[in-house]
């Protein structure tokens, strides 16, 4: 296996990982996604920062808070409840 | 009312801190575990985050960005509290963060893997993405799961940061780049 991170044309860098997140603005886009069109190592950075994009989503999406941080939290608040019920009383 | 020593607040606000607040603990949690590497002070984090919001409620306005309102709270708990805990290889502040990592990534900036590196990268394992997340120096790991995983807009991880959103944007360029790097060196090294 070779080294990675091909120096995509360097001005795109940072463009191309925004239309990954797709926050670039509409002319911008436009112009970036013609531009992957005729230059292979841009494209293959969009495609592979893409399909690590979703990699890291898929592999963390599922972890769930511990039952007891619940727990604790609602306790917590049941807790200044009672407290605030005693002093209306 | 008695005031509590973490603010009072109506039965309404309460009510809505639960109905609503609640909602984001899966998310704050596995954010927090992934800025503290470590379950026991994930739950920590998270708690303290909460309880924290709990007591700012009152302030919360109701309308904006409660989802970014308590992800600022859990980023600054953790970068006051958590951060010399960690044993990441980058401890220092925003601007000596610019260069971090620099010379390693042009080492190896110059040979492209084409479609074969996707075909590649697609055999790692979930536990080896894992690892060379958390293998990130903080304030890139912070950023990519606030990108990545939480779905935040630039605009969003610029406010719970506070930084820039240029800054958001460079770093979560980098961010990419060091996990791609990370990954290849996974395998060429042939550790799967």
């Amino acid at each position: 296996m070779t080294n990675v991170n091909p120096r995509c044309c360097p001005d795109l860098a940072e463009k191309i990982s925004a239309l990954v997140d797709d926050e670039l603005i509409e002319t911008i886009k436009n112009e970036v996604i013609v531009h992957l069109n005729i230059c292979d190592e841009c494209s293959e950075t969009y495609e592979v920062e893409l399909f690590l994009k979703k990699k890291v989503y898929e592999t963390n999406k599922d972890i769930q808070a511990p039952q007891n941080v619940l727990t604790w939290i609602r306790e917590v608040l049941l807790i200044i409840n009672y407290t605030d019920t005693d002093s209306d009383d | 009312m008695k005031q509590s020593p973490k603010g009072s607040l109506s039965p309404e606000l309460k009510q809505r801190f639960e109905d609503e607040a609640l909602l984001y603990l899966d998310m704050l949690y596995r954010t927090a575990l992934r800025m503290t590497k470590s379950a026991p002070d994930a739950q920590d984090l998270v708690q303290e985050t909460y309880a924290k919001a709990y007591a700012a409620f009152h302030r919360f306005e109701a309308g904006t960005n409660l989802k970014a309102w308590l992800f600022r709270i859990l980023t600054n708990t953790f970068i006051t509290n958590y951060r010399k805990k960690q044993r990441d290889p980058y401890q220092g502040g925003s601007d000596e963060l610019v260069d971090w990592n620099l010379t390693r990534a042009s080492s190896n900036a110059s040979l492209g893997l084409k479609s074969a590196e996707i075909e590649a990268l697609d055999l790692i394992t979930d536990k080896r993405i894992l690892d060379a997340l958390l293998d990130l120096p903080e304030e890139f790991r912070i950023v990519i799961y606030l990108a990545d995983v939480e779905g935040f807009s630039y605009k969003e991880i610029s406010e719970i940061m506070e930084t820039p959103i240029g800054t958001v944007m460079s770093r979560l360029h980098r961010a990419r780049k060091i996990l791609r790097e990370l990954l290849a060196d996974y395998l060429v090294s042939g550790v799967e």
